[in-house]
């Protein structure tokens, strides 16, 4: 039996250097494209957003504020136009993300001490991008403000402190805890590791139990306590190097991207072995019950959005619908990939609820998973020996 | 003629005969649409549970309090007695955000001077992150102008007077496009046209790989490689149409995201889109040596492109390296043009660069598959002559001897 064993390792190795395609999938692969994707974020921040002024004004004033709004790091002032069609129109061609209409009578009315207003329109399809945008452009039109306001003030014997106190009383300082410089990447590239991760390792997993179905454990041609110990080897020599790699990837993507790490490295040890096993449960159960290696990347390539989605990864689960949260309880990368995150950049670890609650979860989905993959694979043997037995009589009667 | 349309229904058949296969093709999409729509039907973050820490503590902050206690946008879940107990609460999730008063800010304000606020967020997800800060911004703003005019109303100015002297410059913001800020809007076309995109260039990349694989070419046959490359291409045209054309339909009418284009655009731009995605499946199942290849190899290929296509994160935000990789993904050249002809109402003339691109993909690799499919096929026809030749040499021989 034990011989059986080290056997099983060996065949297991053998079968992974063989396949070129999976060994690739499977090694090369995950790290490769969290490396593309992650790097695809590498400017953390959205600058230099292009803007059109509609200048339906052109006075010394109004140039001040394009000036602003020029200088800013957030935006590039593209284009100067003097009707609003025409700004919208750039805007609807793509050529700019955000409108700042000066009407006529902006500068009479700060001559007439009257208020003058100027209109921010910025392009929210992409709603992070246009929340960011809108900020920073009040940003810019309160200081322009507050700095005419100052100078009247200072013009009539104030100081500058205290006509800057006077004109804007409160003061408001953003602070953006744990991601201080409002990163996409800090935001995703985690995430999208573990997800890329995911669907590679699921995918060799799967892979590897389905193609036993050929001439290997599961096409019946085998003694059932043989495929029993093969099963278990599958499960271990996949289990070891998945971890080992995944350590790799995560240990790769935080060091090459210089994320905080600020929890214990343990900690997300520990989770990324109670994902490997989760994982591995899957992908036996996916294998043994697809038809072939093409039925499982099948499977994994459709599912790939609806399970990100339903991570709670992007959109958090306290805005879903409770039927989708209860789903999305038994998915293996809810309870992934936002503690890992979680873990990484605001520092907590198996002292906070949620990431035990995570812990517990994957561990019971592994059980789960395991149990389900262990029935179908006995199913599958059984069902395999029971298609083979007439032909190894047959064999038999002709060699007699 | 007659063979054309014998392997045109063939393909139908063989997709018929196989639901798993058109649960993917067609259900996963719809599926993806329908999660993308009830994920995202609460549309824009509201309720923000804030925590407060208030050095200060008097009716002033209380005010400011009040004002966010008021505001749709957040919920004001209580007060903490210091930075560390809003830090462990946020990273516990009781809160995502919060509004810090240093100790003088109530005296700052009584003796004229500038009192600050810190209005913080977690912001792990930007999505709470950018909430918070537009919104919070936005209160403390409109605070802080009413403190302003009040000391000058109080001195004998009217409000419009002292409006226009505390703030001179006044502006009102446009949320273009998507004036609720509804995040559904922002993301639930990438994820469905992604989810298209990646089913579909599957198919396509075994719908010639499998003929291979099978050794079903003979069934074929009568029928020029070329037009076995099209038929084939077509019939997959005619089930994306038809899925994406159920998924706009659930997307306008059962999840109320607005269609603002025509139905010309809708149905030039797609069918472009679509086409290219075919033509490059197809271009992987000519060049593959067998199907897993052909699968594995567009798994690995479609992964990133919604990163890529500038979908979440604008391509001008990328390096140049990563701008011109982009631009070898047919979805980089619709994902954000239809969002653009949904939202905007746009027509060909703001998407005709896009366009050509897409029709530059879509013939660049029909052309190659078909080249590359026609060559393979004769190949394999060669093959099999010289095996054939082969088998009947030593009847030949035994006849003769």
């Amino acid at each position: 039996m034990i011989l059986t064993f080290i056997k099983g390792f060996g065949r297991e190795i053998k079968t992974l250097w063989l396949d070129k395609r999976m060994l690739f999938m499977f090694l090369i692969a995950p790290l490769a494209l969290s490396i593309v994707v992650c790097a695809a974020f590498s400017g953390h921040v959205v600058n230099n957003i292009p803007l059109a002024v509609v200048d339906q004004n052109s006075s010394a004033q109004t140039r001040a504020l394009i000036a602003a709004f020029d200088e800013a790091d957030r935006f590039n002032v593209t284009y100067v136009v003097t009707e609003q069609d025409e700004a919208v129109g750039l805007m609807e061609e793509g050529e700019v993300l955000g409108v700042v209409i000066i009407p006529p009578d902006y500068t009479r009315s700060l001559q007439l001490g009257q208020q003058a207003e100027v209109l921010i329109g910025v392009n929210s399809a992409n709603n992070i991008i246009g929340n960011s945008a809108v900020v920073s452009s009040m940003q810019v039109v309160k200081t322009i403000s507050a700095q005419i306001a100052v100078k009247s003030f200072v013009a009539k014997g104030s100081t500058v402190e205290d006509a800057t106190a006077m004109v804007m009383p409160i003061s408001t300082v953003l602070r953006p805890w744990f991601n201080p410089q409002f990163s996409y990447l800090t935001y995703l590239g985690l995430g999208l590791t573990g997800l890329i991760f995911h669907q590679l390792f699921l995918m060799t997993v799967a892979t590897a139990f389905a193609e036993e179905k050929k001439e290997g454990i599961l096409s019946g041609k085998m003694k059932a306590k043989e495929s029993i110990i093969h099963f278990i080897n599958k499960y271990i020599f996949y289990g070891v190097t998945g971890y080992g790699n995944i350590l790799v990837n995560y240990y790769a993507i935080i060091t090459i991207f210089d994320f905080p790490m600020r929890g214990n490295r343990e900690d997300v040890a520990i989770l990324c072995g109670c994902y490997i096993l989760c994982l591995l449960g899957v992908g036996a159960l996916l294998g043994t019950l697809c038809k072939n290696t093409i039925h499982c990347i099948q499977w994994l390539m459709a599912m790939t959005y609806p399970l990100f989605i339903l991570s709670g990864f992007s959109w958090p689960l306290t805005e879903m619908p409770e039927v989708l949260v209860k789903a999305a309880q038994y998915l293996p990368p809810t309870h992934f990939l936002v503690p890992v995150r979680n873990i990484v950049l605001t520092g907590v670890g198996f002292e906070t609820e949620s990431i035990v609650y995570s812990r517990d979860m994957l561990l019971y989905l592994a059980v789960g998973a395991f149990m389900l993959s262990l029935i179908s694979f006995l199913w599958k043997v059984y069902s395999a020996r029971k298609k083979e037995k007439p032909k190894l009589v047959e064999k038999e009667v002709v060699q007699a | 003629m007659i063979a054309a349309f014998g392997l045109f229904f063939r393909e139908w058949l063989y997709l018929l005969k196989r639901p798993r296969t058109l649960i993917i093709m067609i259900f996963i999409p719809i599926f993806v649409t329908c999660i993308c729509g009830m994920s995202f039907s609460a549309g824009s973050f509201s309720h923000l549970k804030m925590g407060v820490v208030d050095y200060s503590y008097t009716a002033k902050t209380r005010e400011v309090v009040e004002a966010f206690q008021q505001s749709s946008y957040f919920d004001v879940v209580g007060y903490y007695e210091n930075e560390e107990q809003i830090e462990k609460a946020m990273k516990d999730g009781e809160i995502v955000g919060c509004i810090i008063f240093p100790g003088d800010f109530t005296t700052n304000l009584q003796q004229g001077r500038q009192a600050e606020v810190l209005l913080g967020s977690s912001a792990v997800n930007m999505g709470y992150g950018s909430t918070i800060n537009l919104r919070g911004a936005e209160i403390l703003g409109t605070l802080s102008t009413q403190t302003a005019v009040k000391s000058l109303v109080a001195k004998g100015y009217t409000v419009d007077d002292g409006l226009a002297k505390m703030n001179p410059v006044g502006f009102y913001t446009r949320q273009w496009y998507n004036p609720t800020n509804n995040f559904g809007y922002f993301l639930t076309f990438g994820f469905v046209i992604a989810t298209v995109q990646q089913v579909l260039i599957y198919f396509a990349a075994i719908s010639l790989a499998r003929e291979k694989e099978s050794g079903k070419l003979g069934e074929i046959k009568k029928v020029n490689p070329i037009f076995q490359v099209v038929i084939k291409a077509l019939v997959y045209y005619i089930i994306s149409m038809g899925t994406w054309a159920v998924c706009c339909w659930l997307i306008v009418n059962k999840y109320g995201i607005p269609m603002k284009g025509s139905f010309d655009v809708w149905f030039g731009y797609s069918s472009l889109f679509f086409l290219s995605v075919i033509a490059m499946g197809q271009l992987f199942s000519a060049i593959m040596p067998n199907p897993v290849f052909a699968t594995s190899f567009s798994l690995v290929f479609t992964s990133p492109s919604l990163v890529l296509s500038g979908f979440t994160w604008p391509t001008m935000a990328f390096t140049s390296f990563y701008q011109k990789l982009a631009q070898v993904f047919p979805l980089t050249h619709f994902v954000i043009g239809y969002r653009n002809v949904a939202f905007m109402g746009i027509g060909f003339d703001a998407v005709h660069d896009e366009m050509m691109i897409l029709g530059y993909i879509s013939g660049g690799c029909l052309i190659l598959s078909c080249v590359i499919w026609l060559i393979k096929v004769k190949r394999i026809e060669k093959k099999e002559q010289a095996l054939r030749i082969s088998e009947e040499e030593p009847d030949i021989q035994a006849v003769a001897q």
